[in-house]
């Protein structure tokens, strides 16, 4: 029984599948992902700032807006975080951890979701006001922009704080991901228990002589010597730990703090565990105060422990940058898929899980290792809710009915502005209306079953059962202009060719576009959306079930939540029966 | 397992080399020259537009097609290509007839879609030469009627 357990389990991870997993268990599997799309960024910057300024003639116009974000979406339904793990825009950044310190710790007043909130907030706001899917050229400069901000973030800040506060493309993997089915996740936990060096979240060092340059704490393939080596360069301080503990664990707690031996530097990962060593959590420094496990004082430790070789090791390979232990990391929120725990675990203790979609949304008022207790999590819940209606907005943006509305509000506020005025519409449809929405329905969520816990933890626990039906609206959107555009990419492409005098794809075919008859799109659209309703009902109950004692209990905490998911399913419904229209500017 | 200092070397290169061939291959492109560039000189105009004002469903456009001196281009065989500011969409491919005295009808014309269009008018000139002419037309009404009569892009010139 045991070894059918043990089989299915093999069963379930990606990296066993043939081909497949021996491929993403290479040590340069990330890289050469990352650098097939460095190349593809090279062809839409070129052809972004010097091509045809047409974007459906441009790869920049095509690429960008048509097939990433349709496969995006696609990836995140059918696997996971893919697009994160080929992130071309890592490329650079690690040039810029060999070039630069990178030893600054991100500021703390800016170590949660609010600052990518606005990045995004911007970034829709300027797609409509901007008509940036109109233009190769303002493409190129976002695509250029985004090396720009990796390079600069990241050659600045230790860690992965780009990925983790900043890129807006992030965050909306990362929130989408938690429907994906796929989850980085340790294999076997009680082997972790033994484990010593926890090289997943600390990386792993050589025995090599230090480079000049190689001044921080950065990331390097390669595998280490002898799994058990503590080689590291790094101190571990141990001291108890005198704020309140995960649940489910002991009083005898202590934390760890890593530490560099040369530098004395706090390299940022704390670890709390149990004096028998059999179970030990990272606590995220670069989390803000209340939403993660606290961390202990600090104050230097009574009992430092002095596990590290000499200064001048070399890390070669680094663990997890956005500070996510695998023992206790649960779920797939800031994971970046980057495979750096694999390639890290001395054990081939780590694996991509195949799991149940709605699985992430168990236990939310659970610690998670490097995000904390997703209900406590204000920025983490305003994220989602950012999304989730933005995934209508920015649909809405493309119907006809958005040119009236525009009409009807430049004319109430005098303007002709059209930037301005769609200033107006973002902030009422991405701020406003969600505000109140989400504030309304927690406070009879509430009322319901006079519930004492406060407005504010009810919305944001709740918010969560949101994420499938914005997901499902993302899909149907995003996937309409895949499924209707997907070949356009050839004609593009072999008219790319005849422009350089190399025909070898032969005369552009501008006839190809779409891949599935144009009569599928509709049903396909509504049963995306469809699906998105009922998986956020089915999440909203689990979460409704959790905190409430009987099932009764549970329904009527749900009920205006599971009001508001069928509103945005018409909402989307409505949205998908409206001629769509490819607009310019309107306001003269 | 054991790795040798050339392993780690060259693996800490593999970032650093494809960013520089990336680097190299965009410096490549720039050294080669803008491209899509319209391939001749043709002044067009449409001179009509059948429904007006231009609404989803079928269409007849009528070009006035000349040469850079103003002479009206006759016996030209004209390709008309009707596609949007916004990718992924099919374009809308048609010939056309000729009128006389440089204009030229499309046959079959459809705008699939309101919103902005973008009419690229492909000629074979009676000599053999292929010239290329872009021409914007905003403001396809869609199914639902608005005012859209002020739709101007903004996205030429950049």
């Amino acid at each position: 029984m045991a070894a059918l357990r043990t089989q299915q389990s093999r069963q379930r991870d990606l990296l066993n599948v043939p081909v497949v997993g021996g491929f993403l268990r290479w040590k340069h599997a990330r890289t050469s992902m990352q650098a097939v799309l460095l190349a593809v960024s090279a062809l839409i910057l070129y052809d972004g700032f010097w091509g045809p300024q047409l974007a459906p003639k441009n790869v920049a116009g095509v690429l960008p807006w048509v097939h990433w974000r349709g496969l995006v979406v696609l990836a995140l339904l059918i696997a996971g975080n893919l697009f994160c793990m080929a992130c071309p825009f890592m490329l650079p950044r690690r040039l810029a951890k060999k070039l630069f310190p990178a030893n600054r710790p991100w500021p703390k007043v800016m170590r949660s979701k609010w600052l990518a909130i606005g990045v995004l907030l911007v970034f829709f706001w300027a797609y409509e006001a901007f008509d940036l899917w109109a233009s190769p050229w303002l493409t190129a400069w976002v695509a250029l922009t985004y090396f720009a901000a990796a390079f600069a973030i990241d050659g600045i800040f230790r860690g992965a704080a780009f990925c983790k506060y900043v890129c807006p493309i992030g965050q909306f993997h990362f929130v989408h991901s938690m429907v994906s089915p796929l989850e980085i996740k340790v294999r076997q936990p009680a082997l972790c228990g033994s484990c010593t060096t926890k090289d997943c979240i600390k990386g792993r060092y050589s025995q090599a002589p230090k480079p000049q340059n190689d001044r921080s704490f950065r990331e390097v393939e390669s595998v280490q010597d002898s799994p058990n080596t503590m080689a590291s360069g790094l101190t571990v301080e141990d001291h108890p730990h005198p704020g309140p503990l995960p649940q489910g664990r002991g009083d005898s707690f202590i934390s760890e703090r890593i530490t560099r031996a040369d530098s004395g530097e706090i390299l940022g990962s704390q670890i709390e565990r149990g004096h028998s060593g059999a179970s030990r959590n990272p606590v995220d420094p670069d989390e803000p105060g209340k939403a993660v496990v606290p961390p202990a004082d600090d104050t230097p430790s009574q009992a430092m422990r002095q596990v590290a070789a000499p200064a001048g090791l070399q890390l070669v390979q680094s663990g997890c940058e956005l500070w996510l232990f695998q023992e206790s990391k649960k779920g797939n929120m800031d994971c970046t898929f980057c495979l750096d725990c694999i390639q890290a675990c001395p054990y081939d203790n780590v694996g991509i899980r195949l799991r149940a979609p709605t699985s992430e949304f168990r236990r939310l008022d659970t610690w998670r290792s490097g995000v904390g207790t997703l209900v406590k999590r204000t920025d983490v819940a305003a994220l989602v809710i950012v999304l989730v209606f933005a995934a209508f907005v920015n649909a809405f943006g493309m119907v006809a009915p958005v040119y009236a509305l525009e009409q009807w509000l430049a004319n109430m506020l005098g303007v002709r502005n059209e930037p301005l005025v769609l200033g107006v519409v973002f902030m009422v449809g991405l701020v406003a209306v969600p505000f109140v929405l989400v504030t309304s329905a927690g406070w009879a969520s509430r009322a319901l079953v006079a519930g004492a816990e406060p407005l504010g933890a009810t919305v944001t626990r709740y918010s969560f059962a949101l994420i499938p039906i914005g997901f499902g609206m993302w899909l149907a959107h995003y996937g309409f202009h895949f499924f209707i555009g997907a070949l356009t990419v050839i004609p593009v492409m072999q008219s790319f060719l005849v422009d350089f005098g190399i025909p070898i794809l032969g005369d552009p075919r501008w006839e190809l576009a779409a891949i599935v008859p144009e009569s599928w799109l509709a049903p396909l659209e509504l049963l995306l959306l469809e699906l998105g309703m009922l998986v956020s009902l089915t999440v909203g109950y689990r979460i409704a079930k959790e905190q409430q004692r009987t099932a009764a209990r549970a329904a009527r905490a749900l009920l205006p939540w599971a009001v508001l998911i069928v509103m945005l399913f018409f909402a989307g419904a409505w949205l998908m029966t409206q001629p769509m229209e490819m607009r310019g500017t309107i306001l003269g | 397992m054991n790795r040798s200092i050339h392993d780690v070397v060259e693996v800490r290169a593999c970032p650093t080399i494809a960013v520089v061939f990336a680097l190299l291959g965009v410096l490549a492109l720039i050294a080669c020259g803008p491209r899509g560039q319209e391939s001749g000189a043709l002044d067009v105009t449409i001179i009509s537009v059948a429904p007006d004002p231009a609404t989803v469903g079928d269409a007849v456009l009528t070009l006035e097609i000349r040469d850079v001196d103003g002479n009206p281009i006759e016996g030209a065989t004209i390709e008309v290509e009707g596609t949007m500011t916004h990718a992924g969409m099919q374009p809308v491919i048609v010939a056309t007839e000729a009128l006389g005295a440089g204009k030229y009808a499309t046959r079959d014309f459809r705008f699939t879609m309101g919103g902005d269009w973008v009419i690229i008018v492909r000629a074979t000139l009676a000599d053999g030469t292929t010239v290329q002419q872009r021409v914007d037309l905003k403001g396809v009404q869609g199914e639902m009627k608005m005012d859209m009569k002020s739709k101007d892009s903004s996205q030429e010139g950049k």
